[in-house]
């Protein structure tokens, strides 16, 4: 059998999000958003002590930083700093969500209730200029991430394969689950390019000093119009997740 | 309809002193069995740092060896990647003759790129240019082959003229093949007047539809080498047993578990977006589908698990589609014992071949 996380489950709930209903998550349309994603080698074996046992490490293991502007979402536009570490739920790769920042405080606290994302209010920022894009994020005004992608040149939609998320929350009766949070992209434009990734907090972001940088993979940056689904998964973070997922809602028919 | 063996080596955790000996050994004894029942060859796959799926990095050795304990039986690459941080064509083309002289001239020649970002990242390769080597490398050597001296001026690769030694037994060179994991390679390896090695378990109406294309393409095509090798053949699993119900149930978990390390790979395209890899795979695609359920306890189509009389039928599928050879993967992380796949490869080899061997 492939390797699982190690993850002290107790400690990690201590500071989960709180999801009330999972079967009652709202469903949010999020036209043209900015989306910058990189992927980075990160070291192996102090990865899996943030993993939860019920994934895998992904081989070799790799940290998919993800960050969006979304100009136009139901509660405003807002900016949305991930770090997550890609996974293997069962044979699905994913990315497990470590810690997020986001600039609006409203939403902050509704990706917290409906989808579980581990995010806290700050600094987030994306900027994009002719010959660059830059994120960032900022808590209590400390830097936590800096990251950059320049030269960047056209790639297809079609080339790019955004993962799927899992959140480590808490439920009523406190029950833990990851959640599974799958955006739709409907993607407008593509460029991939070379990728700067700074972490100038290796505490912070979830990722308890275990994450440390090898290689950098790539990044790519899109333009994209998305969503926020309702909750169609929950996994039991203490089993395999072949074994401890639930489907929450009928699946969609084509 | 041609037959072969087909070897991941895949090795299970926890890994001791001698369990990749183990598996090695297992599958050895395997292909004597298979050469003793009338296989018609053994093909063993390039790949690197892939965690107990497979731990099979240096198949060229492990083909000498199965050349060294058989008389019949042809020894595959399947493939041997030609990307230029993996491996140098000069390299590729001497070590390839030697396997095929110390065979007596049993050497398939396969030819692939990777797949994983876990084998291009771990070399330095760039995934953008894989083909663009691949396709350099297939033209290059089988002329290392050919002249007695051979120089060249690449993209990827260059030499100063020099007598690339041995020549291959086999003259004019072995047949050369093309692995076949993503769609679409089926025409890259018609237009080079390459085989077909691939990995299908689509549907066999897809599968009609591009063995028709492939046919009709490689009759205008330019061959890489210095002639056609017009076969295209796909990959199975293969667990035949008197009971159908045990054959059955034993197929399945092997390939589900075979699924499981497949799926636990990053594929090129996951962490890497590029032209170069348009989709994850249709190894990976293929995998999964492979071991999905069906209805009734049916084993799943095109799959050649079960009783004599079931495989039979699968493989008149495989037949009437027009595809050559099918190779079969045997076990995967051992869940298998030995004396079980030794029996199920006699079954075959008394209760199935014989439907085929009348028809080739």
């Amino acid at each position: 059998m492939p390797r699982s996380g190690t993850l002290d489950l107790a400690t990690a709930l201590a500071n989960a999000p709180v999801v009330g209903d999972l079967t009652a998550t709202p469903h949010w349309e999020m036209p043209d958003a900015t989306l910058m994603q990189i992927n980075w080698e990160v070291a192996d074996e102090a990865s899996l002590r943030v993993t939860p046992a019920a994934l895998h490490p992904s081989i070799p293991t790799y940290l998919s930083f993800f960050a969006g502007f979304y100009p136009d979402s139901p509660v405003g536009p807002f900016t949305l700093v991930q770090m997550r570490l890609v996974v293997r739920a069962g044979i699905r790769p994913r990315g497990y969500c470590l810690g997020a920042v986001c600039d609006s405080e409203e939403a902050t606290a509704a990706l917290r209730a409906n989808w579980g994302y581990p995010a806290v209010w700050g600094e987030a920022t994306v900027s994009v200029r002719h010959d660059r894009i830059r994120a960032s994020a900022a808590i209590d005004g400390r830097d936590v991430v800096v990251a950059t992608l320049t030269h960047p040149e056209t790639i297809g939609g079609a080339d790019l394969m955004p993962f799927d998320n899992l959140h480590l929350v808490r439920l009523p009766g406190d029950e833990a689950a990851l959640v599974q949070v799958d955006p739709e992209y409907s993607i407008h434009a593509a460029d991939r390019g070379t990728p700067s990734l700074s972490l100038p907090d290796p505490q912070a972001l979830g990722m308890r000093g275990a994450i440390q940088l090898d290689r950098a993979i790539t990044g790519f940056t899109f333009k994209a119009d998305t969503d926020l689904a309702p909750v169609r998964f929950a996994i039991d973070p203490s089993r395999p997740a072949v074994q401890g997922t639930r489907r929450l809602t009928a699946p969609a028919t084509a | 309809m041609r037959f072969g063996v087909f070897y991941e080596l895949s090795v299970p955790r926890p890994w001791t002193a001698e369990s990749e000996r183990q598996v090695y050994l297992n599958a050895l004894e395997q292909v004597r069995v298979a050469d003793e029942v009338g296989f018609h060859s053994v093909w063993a796959v390039e790949h690197h740092f892939l965690e107990e799926y497979s731990h099979s990095s240096a198949p060229e050795l492990f083909l000498t060896a199965c050349a060294m304990q058989t008389k019949q039986i042809r020894v595959g690459h399947g493939i041997v990647i030609c990307v230029p941080e993996f491996n140098h064509p000069i390299k590729i083309a001497e070590r390839a003759a030697v396997l095929d002289i110390l065979s007596g001239g049993r050497l398939e020649f396969g030819t692939g790129r990777s797949a994983t970002w876990t084998e291009l990242g771990g070399f330095r390769a760039n995934p953008d240019t894989t083909k663009n080597s691949w396709d350099e490398f297939v033209h290059a050597i089988p002329q290392m082959w050919m002249q007695e001296r051979f120089g060249f001026e690449g993209q990827y690769f260059s030499m100063p003229t020099r007598a690339v030694l041995p020549k291959p037994y086999q003259k004019p060179h072995p047949p050369m093949w093309v692995a076949v994991s993503t769609p679409g390679t089926e025409m890259d390896a018609a237009d080079r007047g390459m085989g077909a090695l691939g990995v299908n378990f689509t549907t066999f109406k897809a599968q009609e539809e591009r063995v028709q294309e492939y046919r009709r393409r490689i009759k205008n095509c330019t061959p890489a080498g210095a002639f056609v090798n017009d076969k295209l053949a796909a990959a199975n699993f293969l667990f035949c047993h008197e009971d159908s119900a045990q054959g059955v149930d034993i197929g399945r978990r092997m390939i589900a578990n075979f699924q499981y390390l497949a799926g636990q790979l990053d594929m090129a395209k996951e962490a890497y977006p590029t032209k170069g890899y348009p989709s994850p795979g249709l190894l990976a695609n293929a995998r999964r589908a492979a071991s999905a359920p069906s209805d009734a306890g049916e084993p799943p189509e095109g799959i050649a698990i079960g009783n004599p009389e079931q495989i039979v039928r699968e493989l008149k599928k495989w037949e009437s589609v027009g595809v050559d050879q099918i190779n079969f993967l045997l076990n995967a992380s051992e869940l298998i014992p030995q004396e079980q796949v030794l029996e199920s490869l006699r079954l075959f080899g008394s209760e199935v071949m014989p439907h085929f061997t009348e028809a080739a």
